[in-house]
């Protein structure tokens, strides 16, 4: 949503590959002509102030102005899409009376759940927990290694993206060293030009993100600026002799990641 | 196991809850709701009080155990007046439901809860993680770590300059930082099994109450809608719809506004068009206005303007203007939120004093 232009293009975002749009047009129009004349003003009255006040480019910019542009796609959940479709299939499964023809009401119904290619029920769904907590047993145990070894009540970490993502779920003592906007804007192997404030954050990010191992002086100077305690990278980046010539030597590995603690000074 | 034990306790005793808040309503303000329509009245009134008891220490930047301490002896005393001043009401409206349900044995009741239940199980194995994620359950997360509310960012765990209004407005991530101090469970579990699991039953709830208004208090038709209305919602899947604000994203605060707030103000619409018992609708209608920004900030626009575009229809068809005049008083609490919200844009923000 972030470079949608107007409001054809959110209502396309919004709707993705699904097939709803259409049925619950078609859905609109059989409740429309199916309705009491009273029932059909307000559906076209309602519909018609809904363009004129709210979708529309004029109101989309307006709106953005006061919250944020990039949420208005919520003004689209007040369009009763479901609603209205289980509403018209649920009548017009009850609205034939043959067994035959209930069945072919029911079967389609059916099918429109499917969703055409945009169903929650693929392959990549979970269905069982990974644990109680339902985070990456890896983030767990990676929580647990720095919690054991902390020195400091809340200590600074510099995470991979994965990681930074859950590791505060799990433990709020955690504090992250890369800024969320840093990661969302800047999160690339570029240089600093456009990085600006976040200059720091992305070196950090280049180190644990990408294991880009040729800037260590940029890399020192960050990891004192943001007073790093922990940094947590991919095993595959082979980072051990990079970091520990920084300071910072292996703490541990769990699963695919990492661990590396700022020496303590003797 | 304990926990997940405690996070169902707690699921039962919330329901519970919302139904002692709508009884309470009900009673005071001399209401006559159907049970279903007590439940939804509750819930928005739970959070509306919540509100009204957080909000003040949010601004005022109060610890956070005294916000937990003192929800916990309102809750006491108000199930405690609700308990003993209408507990026949809610002897009848348990003894209702329990008839209306046994009436409604068969299939079509079976089909209905068990793909509810399933869809609380699918919500709770899904791992969805976010940058919203890790802000919403960061901030739960946070308060009861640091016995602060707001003046850590909940996603970095640094100390924030000002009081963030955009989140701060809006309790209701307080709310689940309140079940985790009394409950002493993780805030992840509470999000995820606890706050996730509600929002799918009252979808279910508001799913259900349509149903019977839309086809004339029919209970086969309601729950057969019921199950309708629930197998789209598998196959509505992008990132930004009701769908999957419930069965990825229920937990949060953004899965109550699209499944629950704005859901609830059709409902009052139906409710209007049909123009019976109109007082207790209006009634219904405020308490959803009242807790819409409690429950989420994204509901600040959309609920006034969703109410507006029904009332405006409504006063053209039946030129009531008395419909207006109510629709306004539906509207203001969001209408302050909003002016707050606005001068919190335009620099009037209030800094973090530790």
């Amino acid at each position: 949503m972030f470079q949608i232009e107007d409001i054809a293009q959110m209502v396309q975002a919004y709707m993705g590959e699904t097939i709803y749009l259409p049925i619950f047009l078609c859905c609109l129009l059989f409740c429309y002509c199916t309705g009491k004349e009273t029932s059909r003003k307000r559906m076209l009255l309602s519909a018609l102030l809904s363009i004129v006040l709210v979708f529309n480019n004029f109101s989309m910019r307006m709106i953005g102005k006061v919250t944020d542009i990039i949420t208005y796609y919520r003004f689209l959940w007040a369009v009763p899409i479901l609603f209205i479709i289980a509403y018209t299939v649920t009548k017009s499964i009850y609205g034939h009376k043959k067994p035959l023809d209930k069945a072919v009401a029911i079967g389609f119904a059916l099918l429109l759940f499917l969703g055409w290619g945009s169903s929650f029920l693929t392959e990549s769904c979970r269905w069982f927990p990974e644990n109680k907590y339902n985070l990456p047993s890896e983030t767990i145990a990676i929580c647990d290694m720095i919690a054991q070894d902390k020195s400091t009540e809340r200590p600074v970490v510099a995470f991979d993206m994965g990681t930074q993502l859950s590791a505060r779920l799990y433990d709020p003592s955690l504090v992250w060293a890369i800024r969320r906007t840093a990661y969302t804007q800047h999160n690339d192997t570029e240089g600093y030009g456009s990085a600006g404030k976040y200059r720091p954050d992305k070196i950090l990010i280049h180190a644990v993100n990408y294991g880009m191992q040729g800037e260590p002086k940029r890399l020192s100077h960050a990891l004192s600026k943001k007073k790093v305690d922990y940094l947590v990278t991919f095993t595959s980046y082979g980072m051990d002799a990079y970091l520990e010539g920084l300071g910072y030597p292996l703490l541990g590995r769990c699963g695919e990641k990492s661990v590396y603690a700022k020496a303590l000074p003797e | 196991m304990l926990e997940l034990a405690l996070c169902l306790l707690m699921i039962l005793l919330l329901l519970a809850e919302f139904i002692i808040y709508g009884v309470g309503a009900q009673k005071l303000l001399r209401l006559r709701l159907r049970a279903y329509e007590t439940a939804l009245a509750g819930f928005f009134l739970y959070f509306g009080v919540f509100q009204a008891a957080a909000l003040p220490m949010v601004l005022l930047q109060r610890p956070f155990h005294e916000l937990a301490a003192l929800w916990a002896i309102l809750s006491l005393l108000i199930n405690g007046a609700v308990l003993l001043l209408a507990r026949r009401e809610l002897y009848r409206l348990a003894f209702g439901m329990f008839c209306s349900l046994w009436q409604a044995k068969g299939i079509l009741l079976l089909g209905a809860l068990s793909l509810v239940a399933f869809t609380c199980y699918f919500q709770s194995a899904q791992q969805y993680i976010g940058w919203d994620t890790s802000y919403y359950i960061g901030t739960v997360n946070t308060t009861v770590y640091t016995d602060s509310m707001y003046i850590y960012d909940g996603a970095a765990g640094t100390v924030s300059k000002y009081l963030n209004l955009r989140y701060a407005l809006s309790t209701f991530y307080m709310h689940s930082a309140v079940l985790c101090k009394l409950s002493s469970v993780d805030a992840i579990l509470v999000q995820k099994y606890v706050v996730g699991t509600l929002c799918i039953l009252l979808y279910a709830l508001i799913l259900f109450a349509m149903g019977k208004r839309l086809f004339a208090q029919d209970t086969r038709k309601s729950l057969a809608m019921l199950i309708w209305g629930m197998l789209l919602n598998y196959g509505f899947n992008t990132i930004y719809t009701t769908s999957s604000f419930l069965l990825l994203r229920g937990y949060e605060a953004k899965g109550f506004c699209a499944n629950v707030a704005i859901p609830a103000v059709f409902y009052f619409a139906l409710c209007l068009w049909e123009g019976r018992r109109e007082r207790e609708h209006w009634w219904l209608l405020f308490f959803v206005g009242f807790a819409s920004v409690p429950l989420s900030m994204s509901c600040i626009l959309i609920v006034p303007a969703l109410i507006f575009i029904i009332l405006v229809t409504e006063w053209i068809v039946r030129r009531d203007w008395k419909a207006l005049w109510r629709g306004f008083w539906c509207v203001l609490p969001n209408g302050l939120y909003l002016i707050a919200y606005f001068l919190y844009t335009q620099g009037y923000k209030i800094p973090i004093h530790q």
